[in-house]
């Protein structure tokens, strides 16, 4: 009588066990996941980096302050519409970002006669208004008078005053003010 | 080639995609340290004149002029009493003039919500726009004169 040898279940696990790890060694490389592809995060990451940067570069409401422009705090709570700027600092007079006019001690500084100082001014806020009417013309929006004035908060009222009256001049009738929100 | 190596190898983005993170993490947060900015709107010299005739009887307005000794509330009609606030302790009686101001709205009827501010030379601006905030609304938020148009004493230079 021949003893069969008894089967034990525990080798015929160990040697399943091998079995898959040769396996795995030959051919599992192949199979792994070598690394993440990363190029479409990037461009998501591209996309997001463009649109926040050109976000905040055309805000209306993104206004450079330095030592020379200031606006004043204010409690009012209406948000910044875009339209005509003019930037009065204690240095210079800007209409969309192009100087007009020198500005120092709180005075216009020109080396015409008082009655032409602010024919530049006139002129520039002549051209944006003719600007919008010819864009009008073409299917834009209609002039509605408003001009954004940023001023600094040290600037004189004499100052102030005399270019919105010239502001005025060039139809524009409805001014607003620049303020940093002071909240309440 | 032998030894050369010369398989083509993807670049490591890993450093690029850092900075990328970083800069819009950067982007975000800096937001809350950018100034808010807000608009106060303001009429031009003779914007409150009506382009229809006839012309309807003016409503009584206010006048605040601002010197370097305080303000001066001056009423368009004789029956409005002008009040005169000098500087105290702080500097400009903001809060006088709002309680003053407050009083006009309450005694007179029908008074326009626009006032004229006009101001000497060399007033500087946040003065003008802090004399704004004071007769744009009151302590408790209630209305008072929140439209402004800015005026000059005839003869200023």
């Amino acid at each position: 009588m021949s003893a069969e040898p008894v089967e034990n279940p525990e080798n015929e696990s160990n040697e399943d066990d091998d079995f898959l790890l040769m396996r795995r060694r030959r051919h599992g490389a192949a199979n792994l996941i070598e690394g993440l592809n990363l190029t479409a995060m990037m461009d998501m990451m591209t996309i997001i980096l463009v649109f926040l940067i050109k976000q905040y570069a055309s805000a209306p409401e993104n206004i450079q302050m330095s030592e020379v422009m200031r606006p004043p705090k204010s409690t009012v709570e209406e948000a910044v519409q875009p339209t005509v700027n003019i930037f009065i600092t204690q240095k210079q007079i800007l209409v969309d970002d192009k100087e007009v006019l020198k500005v120092a001690g709180g005075k216009i500084v020109s080396d015409k006669p008082a009655n032409e100082a602010l024919v530049p001014l006139n002129e520039a806020l002549q051209k944006q208004v003719n600007r919008i009417n010819a864009l009008h013309d073409r299917g834009g929006p209609e002039f509605d008078g408003a001009l954004m004035v940023v001023a600094d908060q040290e600037t004189p009222y004499e100052l102030l005053y005399t270019i919105l009256q010239s502001a005025s001049r060039a139809q524009f009738n409805e001014y607003r003010m620049i303020v940093v929100a002071n909240g309440k | 080639m032998a030894g050369g190596g010369g398989g083509t190898e993807e670049l490591n983005l890993v450093p690029y995609l850092d900075i990328m993170v970083n800069l819009i993490m950067f982007l975000i947060t800096i937001t809350a340290y950018i100034a808010e900015m807000r608009e106060s709107p303001v009429l031009a010299p003779g914007g409150g004149q009506c382009k229809v005739q006839p012309c309807p009887t003016p409503k009584p307005h206010l006048t605040v002029a601002i010197d370097k000794a305080g303000f001066s509330i001056i009423g368009s009609a004789d029956t409005i009493n002008p009040t005169r606030l000098v500087l105290n302790a702080q500097g400009f009686p903001y809060d006088d003039l709002q309680s003053r101001l407050g009083e006009y709205k309450e005694s007179i009827k029908d008074i326009e919500e626009n006032i004229v501010i006009t101001a000497d030379s060399d007033i500087p601006y946040k003065t003008i726009m802090a004399t704004m905030d004071a007769a744009r609304a009151d302590k408790k938020g209630k209305r008072l004169f929140p439209g402004v148009t800015f005026s000059r004493v005839v003869g200023q230079h």
